[in-house]
């Protein structure tokens, strides 16, 4: 995995369940993790992720959801969730936009490779989002992340995870209400302080 | 080429052809049966020039949430962003927008983040966009910000290299390469958290203060590093070679525990320190005390140090030049 994805990993168990928590979860691992631009051994990822569950004794996946989350709304990542919201002005546009996000951060970083990515209306107000060819559990990182950006949009959404860890991974939508509250603020240039 | 081959019916917007590709090269333009009857120049050149369809559906593929088969899916979506793939054996994804043109649909298309691989795959130029197309500033950009990626990873590259090099130094005796105290210390540590039965040697030169004293200290150099070499050639791959100050060594062997092969191992190391060496035409004759220990369940640094020394001065005191082995 790239060397960002675990600096970005990092961060979130630091943030969520402590520095001490990270540092044990380093003890139980043969190497330290990756700096910032290498790109890494994909077994890192994962050994990190099991040791972070056993020790917080959680289900995995739900490590990966909560890290979706705060990939998309803690603030020590702020820029990824601004970055998220150029994708458009509401819930369904940002939606739309998932198609295009591999080959937009292609643009921006070729080394970190995203899935493909595909999103179909399924019935009125139901979406599916297909990832296709991601590392397992991607799925779990979207739910979080799609979690995450709702409430960001101020949409009311049911998010449920699809797909049993194989090449085929997604998120079901069923959007309610798409301007349930405010969406929090969003301008496409950042004001100078 | 189709640019301009047949007059779309009444209605259209008061452009020529000319006027409408020199605003938007990749704009298409269909009847009201989805035939393509206008196509750009950029446009052009994502439509095969063998071809003789005109079938937009069969040319691209178009999707907004699910895919758009003909004139009545389409027409439902006008204003919105669309994604449109050039079918074929490499297939490019667009953005495009439809808008109502006379009896049929205008399309306006743009590469989107696609636009790099687009402009490599059909080997496009500055002059196959509109002069307000964003679409050269962002190759630049993407250029411009690549070279910077590039430059921030060869200084975080060499950054790390000179990390891990400050901390080689820092564990490595400048003169023999060998560990130094530091080192040794990291490394005994190990051995002992490790739970293994191992075997701490300590060496001291013996008369190497004469050599260094009578043919000074470029003399007594030389025999340090011929001591180190010698410590080196005597031990195997995993084993600890260090030189903790002056002329005294250690050895950690992690794997040698039987008390008489380490005094086999200690005498033949004898052996060889004591082969003369030359300098400057004068003959350096050193010999070595060696105390071994081997460590025992559950005993801690301080306690193995000790006995190793207790076993080199026993060494010492029985007349140099030979081993000697703690008791447990």
């Amino acid at each position: 995995m790239h060397g960002l994805v675990h600096k970005a990993f990092r961060g979130f168990v630091q943030a969520a369940y402590g520095p001490v928590t990270w540092a044990e979860v380093m003890a139980a691992l043969p190497d330290p993790l990756a700096e910032t631009f290498a790109a890494q051994d994909p077994l890192l990822l994962d050994a990190a992720l099991a040791a972070t569950a056993r020790r917080l004794d959680r289900p995995a996946d739900s490590v990966l959801e909560d890290f979706g989350i705060y990939l998309a709304s803690h603030p020590d990542v702020g820029q990824l969730r601004r970055l998220l919201r150029f994708g458009g002005e509401g819930l369904l546009d940002f939606l739309i936009s998932l198609e295009d996000l591999p080959d937009r951060c292609r643009l921006a970083l070729p080394t970190l490779a995203l899935p493909e990515m595909r999103v179909d209306q399924v019935a009125d107000g139901r979406f599916l989002l297909s990832i296709r060819n991601g590392p397992s559990g991607v799925g779990h990182v979207m739910t979080g992340l799609l979690r995450a950006m709702a409430d960001d949009y101020g949409a009311l959404a049911l998010l449920e995870h699809r797909g049993d860890g194989h090449a085929e991974e997604g998120v079901a939508i069923h959007l309610i209400d798409a301007g349930h509250q405010a969406a929090k603020a969003f301008q496409l240039v950042e004001t100078l302080p | 080429m189709m640019d301009g081959g047949h007059r779309p019916g009444a209605g259209l917007a008061p452009l020529s052809a000319g006027a409408l590709s020199a605003l938007m090269p990749l704009h298409l333009l269909l009847d009201a049966q989805g035939q393509v009857v206008q196509v750009g120049p950029t446009a052009g050149r994502l439509i095969a020039p063998e071809t003789a369809e005109r079938d937009f559906f069969r040319l691209f593929g178009v999707r907004r949430l699910h895919p758009l088969r003909d004139m009545t899916d389409l027409c439902r979506c006008l204003g919105l962003r669309l994604t449109i793939i050039r079918r074929g054996p490499v297939p490019t994804r667009l953005s495009g927008i439809a808008v109502p043109c006379g009896d049929g649909v205008l399309i306006n298309l743009s590469f989107g983040s696609g636009l790099d691989t687009a402009v490599r795959g059909l080997g496009l130029t500055v002059a196959d966009f509109a002069p307000t197309d964003l679409a050269v500033d962002l190759l630049y950009l993407v250029e411009a910000k690549a070279t910077l990626m590039d430059e921030l990873g060869r200084v975080n590259g060499q950054l790390f290299d000179a990390k891990s090099a400050a901390e080689t130094v820092a564990l490595t005796d400048m003169l023999t390469g060998l560990v130094n105290r530091r080192g040794f210390e990291q490394h005994l540590a190990r051995c002992l958290s490790g739970g293994k039965p191992f075997a701490l040697l300590q060496i001291d030169l013996d008369y190497f203060k004469q050599v260094n004293d009578s043919l000074g200290h470029a003399a007594g150099d030389l025999v340090l590093v011929a001591a180190a070499q010698a410590m080196l050639r005597a031990t195997r791959t995993g084993d600890v070679v260090a030189r903790l100050g002056g002329d005294e060594f250690a050895m950690i062997l992690p794997t040698q525990t039987d008390r008489d092969t380490l005094l086999a191992i200690a005498r033949r190391l004898i052996a060889r320190l004591e082969a003369p060496l030359m300098f400057a035409g004068q003959e350096c004759r050193i010999s070595a005390s060696i105390g071994i220990a081997i460590s025992q369940p559950a005993e801690d640094a301080a306690g193995l140090l000790a006995r190793s020394d207790d076993a080199l001065y026993a060494a010492k005191r029985a007349g140099r030049g030979r081993p000697a082995v703690a008791p447990p």
